[in-house]
Formats: structure tokens, sequence, C-alpha cells
């Protein structure tokens, strides 16, 4: 079995599912979320099993698709991304029912089957054609998403911004890959590397397309300046689909720019130092601005939402570091570090919120005070989520800073080290101002009974809480599922 | 000698099993943290009966096991006459801190659980030996501290403990990149100190390298400019953590300084040794000026530990085996003499009078009421000036000796520094225990009766300053021989060999 039918599996699961919410009204959304994660699941354990090798690909996709490790990596990534996020749905569907018409969220459960489906499709995308297409499948899915809890207003408000700045990147990413092809002639990587390095093309019109497609691309993974709309939509929408935003999308913009980056800065391309510039600029700039006003925040949601943006300029600064090939990652290969460690505290967090949330409670940085008391199980988890989130050793979240810092040292950027330590030491302050606030005494007025949730939510607390302390002092197996391809292969091939 | 990792996991293992202690009885909780402290006294004492250095002084190999080999990190403990002075100074604090927080009752296992988690990490700081490791044994230091003042601590609290913590953060941060530079510098495959140390980053990058690594260390040191946060963090935490933050946590700074900075950039010594010194001293100066005009008796002492640390930075600076040894004393130093002053004005007075305010305390006529208090305070109070006889003496004595020859001047303002600390303890000495009792209106309101753990500490901590000041060839003589090692021979002005 190929990896392209696990795809195909994926969407039409998701279309099923669909089809099958609109037609038999009587069937119950746990049963249709039964049979969404349970296709995750099984989609998920085919990908573990099945043959990895371009050879397995059927024919008419072969020519679109390459397999090389981030691709293998990222498929990965997409399905665990939405089982979990899967999860959070059914965790939160208390909370859902009540902001949904009738109560009833059965597109919440098969979208995201469809965005995965998309997002592995993306990770193996040769040309700027897939990409396009992969990258609607997901926005336009992301588009129903953000509006489903159609109840809330701020929800709708959310959905709208989403749907406009959405719109506009796509066409700005269009605009972008027009201009490459006009630029190169090619719309596939390769063939745009080629160009890139073999100075017959037109600088000015490289760069300007370069920009466009940055510009588009920022978009999507909340890249300043294009980072506005981040905020009011991670804050207004519902939890689950804010993990996913803040994962998924954010892992899937990565994955397009990292190919197109890689393409645009081979070696002895045009405009080589150029997009090193600007990314190291713009890194800097997005670390500032997601971690600045973060620190002012006193929603917990908000404040998570912002730091997805400080995150996200470290990622690009990850992707900056083209030259410093070190602890065997590429720059592609560390910003899948990063993604990767991100994933699991990223999701614990909002966890926690979703939890509080369900109980009826706020999610103000006042409405965690005490939690300790009230719950020391969630107190603890979310505690080694934020401290991971900050950046502390021992947690996942600290080796992937580290690694960035490294390729910032090896390259000399001043400036952007300056930037970065700015930030996350602003991370440290707002991370652990909420980490105080769990282990304050309530203040008298507060709720103060015990807080109860259900099995599989402190299941799943637990499983994150330990995973990012597992990677946190183990990498080796993360790293060796990123590192280029291993050395004893290429002995045999020799 | 090998069992000297085991106070880092007995710190461990006791931070776990207090915070889950059974039973309701705080009195078996108590008895549990100082078992697990004295656990850690007995540890260090044993090890350093049979310490044998080795010929050439360098670290001792206690256990070394690969962690993660990508990037060159290894699990590296090791230990020479240096570490082994300061671990023996951490598991005294240790105990006496645990004597001294004998009245806590607010959430006390959770204050025993991140008090051991704090000294886990401190203990793990002085006996690393792979960079990688000691930056995470570093930053498990940093972040109990934040807790151990913001929830038990008192005047503005919050506001001391966050600005604790980000200086520290912001120091760790300029520590991690230049350990990161060194790292890469050197061909980014180790994180070992002795391999850093021997193939250093070309002499332009240590320029560079040194004063991110020399500073980052220092803020935790408390170097002036970066200093603001040692009174205010020692006056918002309860009397322990003021004890283990003085007493050994700036220590982590200072010890960062002589055993990663230095031996990492031996090549940019001699440009910043002229900056750094001067630094120091004005730390010593701007400390005893400040500590002379302050009405908050905390803040006294907390204005009086940077002026100490800055003789510990000054003897750093300076190069010379004679300013590295009055270096390294002074840190054992100062954390007992330190210890010893934040106890009685912390648990002793404070907690008994709520006031540290000096002119409040004039009036409570605190000789009549606690002579052994008054007694231990001047006794603790000549400590701290550098009397001849206590373990400051000898070390400031080697500071200034060593500082003479490369900077007369420094050396002379120093000594300054030595009359003012004088001065101030003077001061408080007259205004708190021997007023003018005819200004002063009487309060005879009777105060608690001391107890027995904080009169054993008290003694303690005297005790050892006393047996330092009088036999300190036997601490003098570690420390002598691990600073000729070759690792640590650049602190003494001499290259690698």
């Amino acid at each position: 079995m190929s990896v392209f039918t696990i795809e195909a599996f994926l969407a039409l699961a998701g279309m099923v599912l669909l089809l099958v919410e609109a037609f038999f009204p009587k069937i119950s959304l746990k049963t249709l979320g039964t049979a969404a994660i349970g296709s995750a699941v099984v989609a998920f354990f085919l990908y573990l099993g099945c043959n990895k090798d371009t050879s397995a690909l059927p024919g008419f996709v072969a020519a679109w698709h390459q397999l090389d490790t981030l691709a293998i990596f990222y498929k990965g990534f997409a399905l665990v991304t939405t089982i979990l996020v899967l999860w959070l749905l059914l965790i939160c569907s208390p909370y859902l029912k009540r902001f949904t018409v009738d109560g009833k969220f059965g597109e919440m459960l098969a979208l995201p089957l469809i965005v995965c489906a998309g997002m592995m499709w993306m990770a193996s995308a040769k040309d700027l054609v897939t990409v396009f297409v992969s990258l609607e499948l997901v926005t336009v899915s992301f588009y129903v998403l953000v509006a489903a809890t159609r109840k809330s207003v701020i929800s709708l408000e959310a959905g709208v911004k989403y749907l406009i700045l959405g719109a506009l990147s796509t066409g700005i990413l269009v605009f972008g890959i027009a201009w490459i092809y006009g630029a190169t002639g090619s719309l596939s990587f390769e063939g745009i590397a080629a160009a890139c390095a073999n100075g017959g093309s037109n600088k000015t019109a490289l760069l300007f397309a370069t920009a466009f497609l940055l510009a588009g691309m920022g978009f999507k993974v909340a890249m300043a300046p294009f980072q506005m709309w981040v905020p009011d939509v991670y804050q207004g929408t519902s939890i689950p689909v804010t993990t996913f935003l803040s994962v998924g999308s954010k892992a899937a913009g990565f994955i397009v720019l990292t190919r197109l980056i890689d393409a645009l800065t081979v070696h002895g391309s045009l405009i080589r130092d150029e997009v090193i510039l600007m990314l190291v600029g713009l890194g800097a700039i997005t670390v500032l601005v997601g971690s600045l006003p973060a620190i002012f925040q006193t929603s917990v949601k908000r404040m998570l939402a912002y730091s997805s943006i400080s995150h996200a300029g470290f990622l690009v600064l990850a992707l900056a570091s083209r030259d410093s090939v070190r602890f065997d990652l590429s720059a592609g290969g560390i910003v899948a570090f990063y993604l990767a460690t991100y994933l699991p505290m990223t999701v614990l967090g909002f966890l926690g919120i979703a939890i509080m949330r369900i109980q009826g409670q706020g999610e103000e940085i006042q409405d965690f005070t005490g939690l300790a008391k009230r719950s020391p199980l969630l107190a603890t988890m979310l505690t080694i989520a934020f401290a991971s989130l900050a950046g502390l050793p021992l947690t996942a979240g600290f080796l992937g800073k580290m690694f960035v810092f490294v390729g910032m040292v090896d390259q000399g950027w001043w400036v952007a080290i300056g930037c970065a330590v700015i930030g996350a030491a602003a991370g440290f302050y707002y991370y652990f101002r909420i980490i105080l606030a769990m282990f304050s005494p309530a203040p008298a007025n507060a709720v103060s009974s015990s807080l109860q949730f259900g099995l599989s939510a402190r299941v799943l607390c637990v499983a994150l809480g330990i995973v990012i302390l597992v990677l946190g002092v183990y990498p080796r197996p993360l790293q060796k599922l990123l590192a280029p391809a291993p050395v004893a292969a290429q002995h045999a091939v020799k | 000698m090998n069992a000297l990792p085991w106070t880092i996991y007995l710190c461990l293992a006791g931070a776990a099993l207090l915070r889950f202690w059974p039973g309701r009885s705080d009195a078996s909780v108590r008895a549990g943290a100082l078992g697990v402290a004295v656990g850690t006294l007995i540890l260090t004492i044993n090890a350093a009966c049979r310490f044998e250095p080795m010929p050439d002084g360098s670290l001792i190999t206690l256990t070394k096991a690969e962690w993660i080999p990508a990037i060159g990190a290894s699990y590296h403990l090791a230990a020479d006459g240096i570490s082994l002075t300061l671990v023996l100074l951490t598991s005294i604090a240790a105990t006496v801190g645990v004597l001294f927080s004998w009245n806590i009752s607010h959430r006390l296992r959770e204050f025993f659980a991140l008090y051991f988690l704090l000294l886990a990490g401190v203990f793990g700081v002085f006996l690393s030996a792979d960079l990688f490791l000691l930056f995470v044994f570093y930053e498990i230091a940093i972040v109990p501290k934040y807790f151990l003042i913001a929830i038990w601590g008192s005047t503005n609290r919050e506001y001391g403990a966050m600005k604790l913590a980000l200086y520290s953060f912001v120091g760790s941060a300029l520590v991690l990149i230049g350990l990161l530079a060194a790292h890469v510098f050197t061909g980014g495959s180790t994180f070992d100190l002795a391999a850093l140390a021997h193939k250093t980053a070309p002499v332009a990058q240590q320029m560079w390298i040194y004063p991110l690594l020399f500073i980052g260390f220092a803020v935790l040191a408390g170097l002036w400019p970066f200093h603001t946060w040692a009174p205010t963090g020692h006056v918002a935490a309860p009397t322990a953590a003021s004890m283990l933050l003085a007493g050994v946590v700036m220590k982590l700074g200072a010890y960062g300084c002589l055993r990663v900075a230095i031996p990492l950039c031996p090549d940019a010594l001699a440009a910043w040794q002229l900056p750094f010194a001067s630094l120091a001293v004005i730390g010593i100066l701007f400390g005893a000026f400040a500590a002379m005009v302050q009405d908050d008796f905390k803040f006294v002492i907390g204005y009086s530990s940077v002026s100490h640390m800055g003789f510990a930075l000054l003897g750093i600076s300076t190069l010379t085996l004679a300013g590295q040894k009055g270096a390294v004393m002074q840190m054992f130093s100062h954390g007992i003499i330190a210890g010893l002053l934040f106890g009685i004005v912390g648990r002793m007075i404070y907690d008994r009078t709520h006031t540290r305010d000096l002119t409040l305390l004039q009036g409570m006529r605190l000789t009549r009421k606690m002579p052994f208090v008054a007694g231990t305070f001047v006794v603790a109070g000549l400590a701290s000036m550098g009397m001849p006889g206590f373990s400051g003496f000898i070390a400031e004595l080697a500071v200034l000796q060593g500082s003479w020859k490369p900077f007369p001047a420094i050396a002379l303002l120093a000594a300054v520094g030595v009359l003012l600390a004088a001065g101030y303890t003077l001061r408080v000495i007259r205004l708190v225990f021997f007023p003018d009792e005819e200004s002063t209106k009487r309060d005879n309101t009777p105060l608690a009766p001391l107890t027995w753990p904080e009169i054993s500490g008290t003694l303690l901590l005297i005790g050892i300053a006393l047996y330092i000041g009088l036999q300190p060839a036997g601490l003098m003589g570690w420390i002598e021989g691990a600073l000729k090692s070759p690792l640590m021979r650049p602190c003494i002005g001499g290259g690698l060999p």
C-alpha cells in the first residue's frame, strides 16, 4: 500500500462522514466522532506500516509526489495532530454544543480528516500547483471550522476575519506564484532552484516574486507583519480549532516555506543572501511583535495566540539559518523538530483552557488562580506545558529554541539574537505569571470546589505531559526521524 | 568522593518525598527535611575527609555517560577542590536553612519540595563538568527560587520574585549564547568543559564570548550595575530562601565566572580584566554606601551582600593566585556569614517583631529581651566586617593582596570598602541593639522565646566561620591545588601548557 492511498482514504472518509451527518440526522455526535477518530487512527497505523518508497506510488501521482525524510515526517505529524484535535473536539463536545445551532457540530468532526489529507499531500508537493491546491484544501476547510461555532458572536467575527484575510493572502500567493513562473519558467521546486542558480534569471523579478510568496505564506504561518489576524481569530474560535490552527495550519505553512526557501536559497542562487536577510529580519520582528504584547494579555487564550506568533518567529529564524547543519539536522529539519516539540505543549496548554471552559470557568489568568488546589493534576501538567513553551531545559521546548540560537550564533546575527533573547525572556515572564497564579491561594470569592474532568481528558493530559518531559531529556528518537538519509543506506548503495 | 553525585539525587528524591509526605503531622515533614539536609551534609563531609586531589589538581570524574550525542552533551559530573568547597558550603547552608524554616507551616510540603529542588540544581552546577549539563542545573536552580519568594515571601514579594527571575533568565540567556558560541566556534562537537578549554575558540570570538559569559554569570553574583535584583529579592524572600539566595545562589554566578568563563576564553582575559575589576570595585563601594543609608534591616544585609560579592568578583578578575584563592574563600565565607545575618534578621528578629524598620526596632530594647540575638548579631557583624579570626578576614585579605599588584588603585578602593563595611555594620548594631535609651520610647511587650533549631543553626554557622578563620589551611590547600590544575591555570594568569 502506498502513502497516497492513505491520503485518498482520509479525504474519502471525511466526505462520507459529512454526507452521513447531512442525511442521517439521527446518528449521534458520539458515533460520528468515534468514526472520525477511528479513521484517523486507522490511517495512522496504515501509515506506519505502509511502503514509504516513491516506487510504490501509483504512476499518475508519482510525478508530483516526493517522499523524502521531511515529507514522511510531516505526514506523520499531520496524522498525530489530527488525532489529537479530534480527541480534543470530543472532550470539548459539551462546550461546543452550547455554541452550535441545535447542538450539532458533525462537520467539525469530518473536516479535520480532509485537512489532514491536504496537509499530507502538501508535505510531498514537488511543485507550486500541488502546493496551492493542497493549501486551499486546508484553508477552505479551516474557513468552515473557524466559524462553525455559530452561536458565538466572536466566533463569527473570527470566521469573517479569517475568511477575508485568508482569501487575500491566497490572492497574494497566487500572484507570487505567477511571478515566479514568469521569472524562472518553472513551477516545480527543482526547476525554480535550477533557474535561481544558473544566473540567467532576472534578479528583480525573482525578488519581487519572493516578496509576494513570503507575504502569502506569512499570513498562513503568522509571520510579522502579516500576523494581525491571529489574536482575534485564535481568541474567537473554539478551542479545538484554535489548537488546530496553531499547530496544524502553522505546520502546513512551514512545510511549504521549507520547500520554497530550500529552492530559492540553493547554493549559488542569485537571491540567496537577500532571501536570508528577509527571513532573519522578519523572524526577529515576529518574535518581538509576538512576545511583547503577550506580556500585557489577561486572557490566557489570547496570550497563547501571541505566544504562537512568537514561536512562528523562532521557526522563521530557524529556517533562515541555512548553512548551520548541526545536530545532524538541516534548517528544515530543525523547523520540523521545533514543530514536533511545539505540538504536545500547545495541545496541552489549550486542553487546559478547554477543561476550564467546560467547567464553566473563564479563560482569564485570574480564573487560573488557585488551580493547584482544585486540580493538582491539571496544574502540574499545565506547569510542564507552560515551562516547555517558555523554553526551560529538560522540557521539549528548550532544545528547539537552543537549536535556533545555535544557528544564529553560528551566523553571527547579533541583532536577531538580541530580539530572540528579549522574546525568550518575555516568554518566561508571561508563562510564569500563569504558573504562579495556578499555585497561589484562590481569592475568597472564587470557586473552590475541586475540578473534575473526564478520564479521556486526564489520559490525554498526562500523556502529553510525559511526552514533553521525555523529549526534553531524550530527544534522540525524534532526531533520528528527522536526520537526513541514514549513513548505512548510503553505504549500501556503494 | 564517588558518593558526591548522591547529594543531587538525595535532594531530588527528598523533594519528591516531601511533596507527597503522608500523614498530617507537620513535625514529621520538618524532621524529614532535616534528615535529607543532614544526609547531604554527611555525604559531603565524608567525601571531604576522603578527598585525595589529583596530583595536578584537576577534576576527578565522578560519573560520566552519553546523553545527547548529536550535540556532544554528556552527563558528566566531576569535582576538584573548588567544587568540593562549594558543595560543602551548600550542604551546610541546606542544613541551617531547614533549621531556620522550622516555623513555616503554610504549604510546608511544597516549600520543602521547592527548597530541595533548588538545592539539587545548586549541587548539580557545582559538580557539572559538561557545560550543557551545567546550564540545565543552573536553570533548575532559578525556577524554584521564583516560587519560594512569590509564595512564601513578605514585602513586595511578587515584584521581588519576578525581578529576580527576569534578571536570572536574561543572565542565563547570555550564558547560553556564550556557551553555544564557544561550542560552535570550537567545531560544534562537544560541551565538555575540559575539551572546550583545551581547544578554545579563535581569539576574535573569545573577545566577545568572554564578556557574554562573565556578565551573564555575574548577574547572579550581583555584579554592579546588574545587582538590583539582589536587595529586593533578598528582602522579599522568606528567611530560608534569602539564606540560600545570598549563601549559595549568588555563588553560582561567581563560580560560573571562575569555572566556565575564564577557562573558555584564556586569550580574552587581559583585555577585559580592568573593566570587570572596576565594576567589581564599584559594586563593593556602591553596596557599602547603600547599606549605610537603609532603613530596612534586611536591605542593609542585602546591600552588604552586593558589596561582599564584589570582593569575590574582584578576586576573580585579578587573575592572581592570591586573588583567586581569596575569591573562592570569600564565596565560602560570605555564604556562611550572610546566611547567619539573614537568619538572625529574618527569622529571629522579624518573625517576632514583625518589623524590620530600624527606627521601630530601636524602641524594642532587643538587647534586654533577646540577649542571645544581640550577642550573635554582634559576632556575625564582626565576622562580616572582616574581623581577624573569622573566615571573612582571610578571604578579603587575600583578595586585597591579589589585587595590589595588577591594580593598586582598585585595591585601595576595595580597602575603603572594608572600612565602610565596619561603618554600616556598626551603625545597625548601634541603632538596633544599643540605642540611646533616653530618646526612645520604651516598649516592654515580651517576645516569643528562641527555639532550639534557631539556636543550633546560629551556633553551627558561627562555629564554622570561626573554625575556617582560625584553620584556613585545609580549605586553602584544596582551592590552591585546584587553581593550579591545567584547566584552571588561566585563572591565575598562566596559559595552558
